[in-house]
């Protein structure tokens, strides 16, 4: 029973980002400030998600490092695709 | 130094790192190739040692020569990467097109295949293309660059000297497959004098060529 | 299953290899006649397709399929009937991709590369583009499956005793082939989706003027590039087998080699920009990549150095599969050493699309991989057919082929300015020579590898009973180590399609017996015809669905699980994946390619924003308050089936069963909302990708390519209820539900970026 609770808690703590970065559409600030605190809830959200419902927090270390390496290699492919752009 | 001279230079270092390794391999599979035995003498100890010091030899002699050639090819990259200022040199619009290339000259002039230039003197090409990509190579100067549609690439060269009426003419091929016509995707770079040249431009500026 | 891969990969070696030929008559001699430049581009490009993608890396996974098991104590790959899908895949898309010739218009033209815009509907119109580009995909597919079934096949269910330092150099090499596969695959899938999106729904990918045919270059080699090394590993394994057994002595340095392998591998995905050079990107991002390519040769020719040095101090015997080793590896270092050359940027100004490129990519594709391959073949074949081959034969074969290959390739080098892909060239006397030359090279070289192919055939039929080890290798596929009988029965039908796994006493297994099953090959024939549906006539494509969809209804009548022996976990090596069951390892690294898949495509929507002056205010356009009902539904789905997780484990089933059914409701919700409100909601505003071209494109991709994993999820959640209703899973079994919830929580993960790109920036 405790368990689930503790997923609960989780989950309210992600529709809470979630209304959090909604509201974010209605200040009016710099648009790069809004897109990277959109982007950083986002990615928490993200990281949450894995760490709790995936389990990652509790898995052992090789498992851990799987998904840091497919994302390392997709940064090398988003840095390079964008930066290339400029002459 | 041109592109002839830095690649000889490769050269002798490819040639001479193919020969030693290629020379070692077939030096030791003749030298102990046997119809019966087979085996090493060497104790497991000995087989199973570390090689890191090899390794690390081994790394730094490469890195070594990789960095000499680096450093070798630097000015050459630095130079082909800096076109002169536009006010000392001609810019030439090129956009490549299936299949084949159109020039565009700064005095509104427009010609189709046939690229003509004054000696003695920097050329910019701005290359783009209007269909697919292609490519705009000048195997004589070993410089070639791709033509995009939607993007402008700079390649520039400095043409040699022509005097009188000479006039000294340089293929210009597509390096990029782009549909059917790709095979017979070639101009001409035709250099003459600069008063050769000036008195091509009065001809052209008054009947243009093509009609685009 | 190794020994289907084998044979269909000779088969598509021999078509491709006739193209081959073609393409060297053609160039014999200038002003040729005898291929139109139509027919000459479909030849140069479907020799390059076949020969990469479905000779020369099937061949490899054909050795890894039979021998990996073997050396590593397993009894077969983790997912064996996922296994069979990837060889069935790989069998239809090949067929499929050669098909596309027939089609009205024609195959493609346009390069094994295929360029972009050249690739999309408005310069090559004709649907036998569409068809081949979904072959590859299909083929990503495959892979995709063999990549993540080898790696857990390595990773875990190795026999206790093959510790990481005792693995064979094959199973290493294997190893880091599928990694790459695995990083590889996705990016290609996705452009193939994406291209054939724009060329059958109208979206603008590639077509637009902004930088669509950059990004195909992008998106291409950051498959390509890996791809070469996925070609060249598996041979340097194979190349390292061969030398040690021969040599009669242990790899020199062996910790090294795995080392540089690690080192190639890990560097091959930071390299893909050297294929770019020419095209007009930024300075610095040419430069690194410049110096990421001289690093990558270092390692490279480390492994080289190994080779070479283990040949010292011992014996060893010239036999025709250590000629054909130390052949690749001649052919290695030529061709490494030419593609040294072309790292350094003003070199490559010269190089850039002319036959130095061709010659280099020849050098190691065929010289180093098929005489690796080859080498492969006759090493093997004492192992796979019990019988010996023709020792003379073969050697005159190698002797033939190499002397072939050199005069067939070496003149490459001097057609510098040759440009690549002209189906004739003018008389003239720097290159015609040369040409016909290699013309002759490819008369000696083409005979002489199907001399020793058919030699092969022969002495399988006739040829001397072998020992069981006859090389008297240590290696452990031939000693027998880590064997599990009934060993190595002689190749029989039965075996292919099944696996049946017969019990002895003291076997260190568990598991029930398999059966016979033609899901995987039903599922094929339904991928195919789906393809053909959207290349040619879209209503075929519910054809394709229906087959497709009958499969899946048989698969869950059989149940998922696999029903094959399995090594018991005391057994097995395991360490550093000991926590984690087979399964879940297997859901990880299929994530990992979903991971760069959907993380491509949002860079790829990333990309094309930054470069459109114009985009439209997504805000205004999206509506906000189903985005965000939308993620909460999303998000409360991933509370249902973690709850339902749990609950199973506490042995509560009927809150499990009610935590899955709310996923699943949740899940159809999310979907409602989106196709049933939204998106006919955006058609009623014309918003489609023909008319609103880039952010439209984006757009239905994005949240299309989805809604696809919503629904399939949606099909396993289902699954899911259907067995828990009829209770097959227990407290302690039901891993299913926790590997299902893993990938239910990735698709939510996704949306959490989605969600903000599209409505709230």
């Amino acid at each position: 029973m405790a368990n689930y609770r503790f997923y609960v808690v989780i989950w309210v703590i992600l529709v809470a980002a979630t209304v959090l970065e909604v509201e974010t559409r209605f200040i009016s600030s710099p648009a790069q400030f809004l897109v990277a605190g959109i982007i950083a809830i986002s990615s928490a959200k993200a990281i949450v998600i894995a760490l709790y419902y995936q389990h990652l927090r509790y898995e052992s270390k090789a498992i851990k490092v799987l998904p840091l390496l497919a994302l390392v290699a997709l940064g090398a492919l988003a840095v390079t695709a964008i930066v290339s752009l400029g002459g | 130094m041109d592109w002839w001279t830095l690649f000889s230079f490769f050269l002798y270092i490819g040639v001479a790192a193919a020969g030693v390794a290629i020379g070692s391999m077939v030096y030791f599979a003749l030298k102990n190739r046997s119809k019966t035995d087979r085996g090493t003498t060497e104790s497991a100890s000995a087989l199973s040692r570390s090689r890191a010091r090899e390794a690390v030899i081994f790394g730094s002699i490469s890195a070594i020569l990789l960095f000499a050639l680096a450093v070798g090819s630097y000015r050459m990259t630095i130079y082909i990467q800096n076109p002169p200022v536009p006010s000392e040199s001609l810019t030439i619009g090129v956009t490549a097109y299936q299949w084949g290339f159109k020039f565009q000259y700064p005095q509104n002039i427009t010609t189709v295949g046939e690229c003509t230039i004054p000696s003695d003197k920097p050329i910019i090409f701005n290359v783009t293309s209007s269909d697919v990509m292609h490519n705009f190579g000048l195997p004589d100067f070993k410089l070639k660059i791709d033509a995009i549609p939607g993007r402008y690439n700079i390649i520039w060269i400095t043409t040699p000297t022509v005097s009188g009426n000479d006039t000294l003419t340089y293929q210009i091929r597509c390096y990029e497959l782009c549909g059917t016509g790709h095979t017979y995707m070639i101009g001409s770079l035709v250099v003459m004098s600069p008063t050769s040249f000036n008195e091509w431009v009065n001809r052209n500026t008054s009947n243009k060529t093509g009609g685009m | 299953m190794g020994i289907l891969y084998l044979v269909t990969s000779i088969y598509f070696l021999i078509v491709a290899g006739t193209l081959a030929g073609l393409v060297r008559v053609q160039l014999a001699v200038p002003n040729n006649t005898l291929l139109g430049v139509f027919q000459y581009g479909q030849t140069v490009t479907l020799h390059g397709l076949i020969m990469i993608l479905w000779f020369l890396s099937p061949l490899g996974i054909a050795f890894a399929n039979y021998f990996v098991p073997l050396q590593i104590g397993a009894k077969d790959l983790a997912f064996p009937r996922m296994n069979a899908l990837s060889y069935w895949l790989y069998l239809t898309s090949g067929l499929m991709l050669a098909s596309s010739v027939f089609l009205p218009g024609g195959g493609p033209d346009n390069g094994w590369t295929f360029y972009a815009p050249l690739n999309t509907s408005e310069f090559s119109p004709q649907p036998g583009v569409t068809l081949v580009a979904l072959s590859l995909g299909i083929l990503a597919a495959s892979v995709t499956m063999s990549s993540i079934n080898f790696i857990t096949t390595i990773l875990r269910t190795r026999r206790k005793g093959v510790t990481w330092t005792s693995m064979r150099p094959l199973a290493w090499s294997m190893l880091f082939t599928n990694v790459l596969m695995l990083f590889a695959f996705p990016p290609l899938a996705l452009g193939v989706v994406l291209l054939t999106a724009d060329r059958v729904l109208g979206t603008v990918f590639f077509s637009s003027m902004q930088g669509g045919a950059l990004l195909w270059d992008q998106l291409f080699w950051f498959f390509g590039h890996p791809e070469v090394y996925i070609v060249v590993i598996p041979a340097l394994g194979i190349i390292a087998e061969i030398i040690t057994t021969f040599a009669g002595r242990p790899l020199f340095g062996k910790k090294l080699f795995i080392g540089e392998l690690a080192a190639v591998t890990a560097l091959s995905i930071g390299v893909w920009v050297h294929h770019m050079f020419m095209t007009g990107i930024n300075f610095d991002v040419r430069e690194a990549f410049s110096i990421t390519t001289m690093i990558i040769s270092i390692p490279f020719e480390g492994l080289v150095l190994n080779l070479i040095l283990t040949l010292r101090k011992t014996k060893l015997k010239l036999t025709t599969p250590m000629l054909f080793a130390l052949g690749a590896l001649f052919f290695v270092i030529i061709g490494g050493i030419t593609g040294v050359f072309q790292a350094y940027v003003v070199l490559d100004y010269a190089f850039r699309g002319t036959y130095w490129v061709v010659g280099h990519f020849h050098y190691v594709m065929v010289g180093t991989t098929i005489f690796a391959l080859i080498g492969a073949i006759y090493y093997w074949f004492p192992k796979i057919t019990k019988r010996m081959y023709n020792e003379k034969l073969g050697k005159i074969t190698f002797f033939v082929s190499f002397i072939g290959f050199n005069v067939l390739y070496f003149p490459y080098f001097f057609l510098l300015d040759m440009p690549r892909r002209i189906s004739v060239y003018p008389a003239n006397p720097e290159w015609w020579p040369l040409n016909l030359t290699a013309t002759i090279g490819a008369l000696i070289f083409g005979p002489a590898i199907l001399l020793s192919i058919v030699g092969l055939i022969r002495y399988f039929k006739n040829g001397k009973a072998a020992s069981t080890n006859p090389w008297g290798s240590s290696s452990t596929e031939w000693t027998g180590e880590y064997a599990i009988p009934p060993t190595d029965l002689p190749v029989d039908t039965t075996q292919i399609l099944s696996n049946p796994a017969e019990e002895t006493e003291n076997q260190p297994y568990g598991g029930d017996k398999g059966k016979p099953t033609y899901v995987p090959a039903i599922i094929a024939v339904g991928g195919v015809i789906f393809s053909l549906g959207i290349a040619l006539y879209l209503p075929v494509t519910i054809l394709g669905l229906t087959v497709l969809l009958a499969a899946t209804v048989k698969l869950f009548k059989d149940g998922i699980s696999d029903k094959f022996a399995e090594l018991k976990e005391e057994a097995m090596e395991t360490w550093p994946f000991g926590s984690v069951s087979k399964d879940k390892l297997g859901m990880w690294i299929f994530l990992l390619s979903e991971i760069i898949i959907f993380g491509s495509l949002i860079i790829v929507y990333l990309y094309v924003r930054v470069t459109s002056a114009a985009w439209p205010n997504d805000t205004q356009l999206h509506d906000l308050a189903i985005g965000t009902t939308n993620t909460i539904v999303l998000l409360t789905s991933s509370l249902a089936i973690i709850i339902a997780l749990q609950a199973m484990r506490a042995g509560n089933f009927k809150a499990a069963k009610t935590g899955l059914a709310a996923t699943l409701f949740l899940g159809l919700v999310f979907l409602w909302l989106k196709l049933g409100f939204e998106w006919p909601n955006l058609f009623g505003q014309s918003f489609f990708p023909t008319l609103s071209g880039l952010p439209a494109s984006t757009y239905y991709i994005l949240t299309g390519a989805h809604a696809v994993h919503v629904g399939v999820g949606l099909v396993a959640v289902s699954y899911l209820l259907l067995k828990v209703q009829r209770n097959k899973f227990t407290a302690e079994n039901h891993s299913a539900i926790e590997n299902v919830g893993l990938y239910w929580h990735f698709v939510d993960i996704v949306w959490m970026f989605l969600f903000p790109l599209f409505y709230l920036i």
